[in-house]
């Protein structure tokens, strides 16, 4: 019997009346290779204002991506469109053996965009990501001349997120080995990436070029024209927005930017980005520990979203 | 080959599928479960390269995402193990009401290898399913402390610190009973399906000389026939926990395909002889 591809072809999006949106599966060309995106919309009128949620960096794509489902939704329940998309190297985008890096992020996210702006009723698109994908959302919306920006615990400097991301490989290797081993072992890494031009790091195959690209961001630096309106949400353990936070809000400031900064307590900050679930119940369960986060943020920019849209009160900067 | 992203309704839910059919008629099907936290795509897409090699030998496959994971929906802030699995055979039963075929197959891992045993004993049509990294034993609480932190600041000063980390050894291993969520599936799984059970050479605290006793003793419960639908193998070059090596990846997709391929009985040239399960 053949397959019967036109129930598959009718199970592609869904309608959920209890929180009034609903969700499609698009299989765009982005990045000049097909992938998978969906589309949030509110069950009835729309603003035309939409949105584009750009994933993080490598494996970060991956824990954070309930994140950006969560905002997604909040967002259309609260008449917005949003699109979010796996960019290629990664979920189920056609390229799988490809580098990924800040070039490739940025050439999705700048398809992304054409492709919401070409969707019935969208007259204006603002970007939105956490971590890696905030920073990439910032350097787009400069690039494309956007005004609207929602940045989570964005990566202010890249050097930091590589030495970070470096690092995590070389613990990894250090198992059972002598402590000098670490200082060694990064510069090993190094030097692997400069000869071989390239490296498997935890997992990805991170390019020269990516690895100097990533490390020479610094969005003090790099934004110069962003004077719409941003909202910089941080997530620490104190409440406290992270001096970095404080330099882009300055910044962005500078720049004539309208900048909201929201800043929300969690006492597992630190693992904002990674694996969030815990054992319990003697290893029967698992609790996810970023879902009430989840939930804030996406509480947050929501109600940031449709203050500037509806050109109201802006929601305090604050805790 | 074709890939069909879709929701899959079941009650108020919808979970988040992508469906890949091959150009041929399928020659079966294969569900693919993720652990806990992970989307259908799985860490850096292995599902999603698994499927793409198998829909090329002529099978369909569905990966999913559980309840509030991925684009499914249902927000959930506590995943427990059952022996139900709602979302996998919700999924099933819609791949199977797409793509007619008689027989299928699942693969999972971690967790998710749980899963795929408690699918296969429900499935009796099932003629293989592939467990990577079964945790066959309860943690003990040392242990549980252990599993939990893992991910932590904590957990990544201990590991690079050589003495922290040997002292450390001891408490890493299972010393619990096998786990029922595991026991139960694996006896009805195995009276009509082939088990084949992957770890990597570094996943001592999930197979070790405990857990091969353990195994050892399920598997005396059972007829020489169904021990023989019994298979284990340990791939060289690290842990599959994480699949954070490349070299990993690779080896642990070409063994899983290899190993369905076979199940299904199709040979390299594409053609399909009858599998052992389906002589048995």
């Amino acid at each position: 019997m053949p397959v019967d591809e036109d129930l598959l072809l009718r199970h592609r999006s869904f309608e959920d009346a209890s929180t009034g949106i609903t969700e499609a599966f698009l299989q765009p060309t982005i990045g000049s290779r097909r992938t998978v995106a969906v589309l949030s919309r509110p069950l009835g009128s729309s603003f035309p204002v939409g949105w584009v949620i750009l994933h993080s960096f490598g494996l970060e794509q991956m824990h954070l991506s309930r994140l950006d489902v969560v905002v997604a939704r909040a967002l259309a329940a609260a008449g917005f469109p949003v699109l979010r998309f796996h960019g290629q190297g990664y979920g189920d985008s056609e390229a799988t053996d490809e580098p990924i890096g800040l070039a490739s992020h940025l050439a999705d996210a700048t398809d992304a965009i054409r492709l919401l702006s070409r969707q019935p009723g969208i007259e204006r698109v603002g970007v939105l990501g956490a971590r890696f994908g905030g920073t990439v959302a910032a350097l787009v919306a400069e690039r494309e001349g956007l005004e609207l920006m929602g940045l989570w615990e964005p990566m202010e400097r890249g050097s930091q997120y590589l030495r970070d991301l470096l690092r995590a490989r070389v613990f990894a290797e250090m198992v059972g080995q002598s402590d000098d081993r670490g200082a060694a072992g990064m510069e090993q890494l190094r030097a692997e990436l400069a000869s071989q031009g390239w490296s498997g790091i935890k997992g990805i195959r991170l390019s020269r070029e990516a690895s100097e690209d990533i490390g020479a961001v610094d969005l003090t630096r790099d934004l110069t024209r962003f004077s719409g309106h941003a909202l910089l949400i941080g997530v620490s353990r104190s409440g406290r927005p992270s001096a970095g936070l404080r330099r882009l809000e300055e910044r962005l400031t500078v720049l004539g930017a309208r900048c909201t900064v929201r800043s929300l307590d969690d006492h597992l900050a630190a693992q904002f980005g990674q694996f969030h679930f815990q054992t319990t119940d003697g290893g029967r369960g698992k609790i996810d520990t970023q879902y009430d986060l989840n939930q804030r943020i996406a509480a947050a920019t929501a109600a940031w979203a449709l203050a500037v849209h509806k050109g109201g009160p802006l929601p305090e900067s604050g805790s | 080959m074709k890939e069909f992203p879709v929701f899959v309704p079941d009650g108020a839910d919808h979970f988040g599928a992508v469906i890949t059919v091959p150009d041929s008629e399928p020659k079966g099907l294969v569900l693919l479960l993720t652990g806990t936290g992970a989307a259908r795509s799985h860490r850096f897409q292995l599902w999603t390269r698994v499927a793409r090699a198998l829909s090329e030998q002529g099978l369909a496959v569905a990966r999913l995402d559980y309840e509030g994971v991925g684009d499914s929906t249902g927000g959930i802030r506590e995943i427990g193990l059952t022996l139900t699995q709602r979302e996998a055979m919700a999924v099933l039963a819609f791949a199977r009401r797409a793509i007619p075929v008689d027989q299928v197959a699942v693969v999972g891992n971690c967790s998710g290898a749980i899963a795929a045993l408690g699918v296969a004993a429900q499935t009796p049509d099932c003629i293989g399913s592939v467990c990577i990294l079964t945790r066959l034993l309860m943690p003990s609480t040392v242990n549980r402390i252990v599993i939990s932190r893992r991910g932590s600041r904590l957990a990544s000063f201990v590991r690079s610190n050589p003495l922290l980390h040997r002292v450390s050894q001891p408490f890493r291993g299972r010393r619990g009973k096998p786990s029922e969520n595991v026991t139960i599936s694996f006896h009805r799984a195995l009276g009509h399906s082939r088990l084949f059970f992957l770890y990597g050479e570094e996943d001592t605290d999930a197979y070790n000389p405990k857990v091969k006793d353990s195994l050892n003793r399920l598997l005396g419960h059972h007829s020489a026939e169904e021990r023989a639908r019994f298979e284990l193998q340990v791939l060289p070059g690290g842990s599959l926990s994480g699949f954070e090596s490349l070299e990993t990846q690779r080896l642990t997709i070409d063994t899983v395909v290899g190993w369905l391929t076979s199940c299904f009985g199709i040979t390299p040239d594409g053609t399909r002889e009858p599998s052992r399960a389906a002589q048995t």
